[in-house]
């Protein structure tokens, strides 16, 4: 009963987004009517944040494995923080139990954010030079992280200026030539790596190498295959990483 | 011999491991530049006397690593007509030379590849290194400030503005009124609202959401993870039965 009660109230504290509070209200609505029943399920906890909070998991997981950038899940991290916001906001006035949960919750969704947040500045850093040069990947950044990467790039280029670079000759000076043998200075991810992915929505047959036969991709299957082969499954969102 | 200097940069590179970092080798630094600088002029020398002969040649069209395709134009400009241009040398001393151009374009390229190698590797222990530190350049260890270029100390700062840079843009547009406990451990998911923490080191009073606490050495006390946080992660403080 106690238990009971208390799920119900921290649900509903976070639910209040959908009827009551302006701001929250809107991150909440188009997910809340599509689910019919809305309010009364609100004991269900994890189900209040159905659209961001699973996306961004999923974005965070598929972040961490896929050797390139992915897209930046901009919308999802707002409207998190927001409610993130939002409930720290009510806090204060939940009895003490209570809110010692809400802020465990609170802290689990920052960490979320923060580890996705770092994931991809750790990716950025890695290939920073490529990643600002190539238009395809500027637009997965966010501004911030734009600029993140254009700082990153400036950091290095001054460091090994000032290093040794200054004092060779200037012909040799640049930091992105191809050496005789096809090796490049700027570094980009390799596509090709091996990852494992999980069908999300059934496929159908599916072409993994062109000299064999079709393979038929299944919700749930688990395959794992070159990263390039289902890279536009993975940004339709028909199949994630594990 | 002939990029042994270079090698030598290489291997020091290597011994960079986690927990580890030489001394910045700044002599070796010199030697390598050094070597790469007497090669270029004697490349440039080669390539003008070639040039004076043959066809004219720019030292510096856009050869730097390209050397096969250098020494062919090499080649092409000189050989041909060197015996005409100049009675004393043969063919086989035009090839001579321009084999030896060939080795030394090879070498500048290796040397500058082992100069930037090393930098590189040397920059990334420092990156890991100020992330277990907080960012906070001002806690790296004296011991390993020693082992810094100054040119690397200034790296860890300006890394550290730049970062901070971005965290405040991110916080600011996600959570005016809150902190995204950025620099805490990523490592693993919060647990616990509440850790038991043992104080290693005198950390002074810190003020907390309930009040304020002082962190003698040797005491135990039960808090908010977000924060303590910072002071687990620098080791003035140590979790008592973590998970």
């Amino acid at each position: 009963m106690e238990t009971g009660d208390l799920y119900s109230e921290a649900g509903s504290a976070r639910f209040a987004g959908d009827g009551s509070h302006g701001g929250a209200m809107d991150v909440e609505e188009p997910e809340s009517s599509a689910r019919p029943g809305g309010r009364e399920e609100s004991d269900e906890e994890d189900e209040s944040a159905e659209d961001d909070l699973p996306l961004l998991m999923r974005a965070w997981v598929n972040e961490r494995n896929a050797p390139e950038l992915l897209h930046y899940e901009g919308t999802a991290v707002e409207n998190l923080m927001e409610l993130v916001d939002f409930q720290t906001r009510q806090i204060a006035a939940q009895p003490a139990v209570v809110a010692n949960i809400l802020k465990m919750d609170v802290d689990r969704v920052k960490y979320l954010v923060r580890s996705y947040l770092r994931a991809r500045l750790a990716k950025i850093e890695l290939h920073a030079v490529h990643y600002t040069r190539d238009p395809l990947y500027r637009e997965r950044m966010s501004q911030n992280e734009l600029d993140y990467a254009k700082g990153f790039v400036a950091l290095g280029e001054k460091h090994m200026r000032r290093s040794f670079l200054d004092q060779l000759p200037p012909h040799l000076r640049s930091l992105d030539e191809t050496a005789g043998n096809g090796m490049e200075m700027v570094t980009k991810p390799d596509v090709d790596t091996a990852v494992f992915c999980r069908v999300r929505s059934t496929v159908g047959e599916f072409q993994f190498d062109p000299s064999e036969d079709p393979i038929v991709m299944r919700r749930n299957n688990i395959f794992i295959t070159r990263y390039s082969i289902i890279r536009s499954l993975l940004e339709d969102g028909k199949v994630e990483l594990i | 011999m002939l990029g042994d200097e270079a090698f030598r940069l290489a291997k020091e590179a290597k011994d960079i491991t986690a927990s580890h970092i030489p001394s910045y080798n700044e002599e070796q630094v010199r030697l390598v530049t050094q070597e790469t600088r007497y090669l270029w002029a004697r490349i440039e020398e080669m390539i003008a006397s070639a040039g004076s002969r043959g066809a004219s040649q720019d030292p510096g069209a856009g050869l730097a690593t390209d050397s096969q395709a250098f020494s062919q134009r090499f080649k092409a400009g000189g050989g041909g007509d060197v015996a005409m241009a100049d009675g004393g040398e043969t063919q086989a001393e035009a090839e001579n030379t321009s084999g030896q151009t060939s080795l030394y374009m090879l070498t500048v390229g290796r040397n500058k590849r082992c100069l930037l190698a090393y930098h590189h590797r040397r920059l990334g222990f420092l990156r890991t290194l100020l992330w277990s530190l907080h960012l906070a350049p001002s806690l790296v260890p004296a011991e390993l400030t020693q082992r810094l270029a100054p040119e690397e100390q200034n790296y860890a700062r300006e890394y550290a503005r730049l970062n901070a840079t971005y965290r405040d843009a991110v916080e600011e547009q996600l959570c005016p009124a809150d902190s995204l406990d950025w620099t805490a451990s990523g490592e693993v998911p919060p647990r616990d609202l509440f850790v038991e923490v043992r104080v290693v080191r005198d950390c002074g009073e810190i003020v907390t959401e309930n009040g304020v606490v002082n962190l003698q050495a040797g005491t135990q006390h039960y808090l908010r993870r977000p924060d303590v946080e910072h002071l687990l992660a620098i080791g003035f403080l140590e979790h008592v039965n973590p998970l």
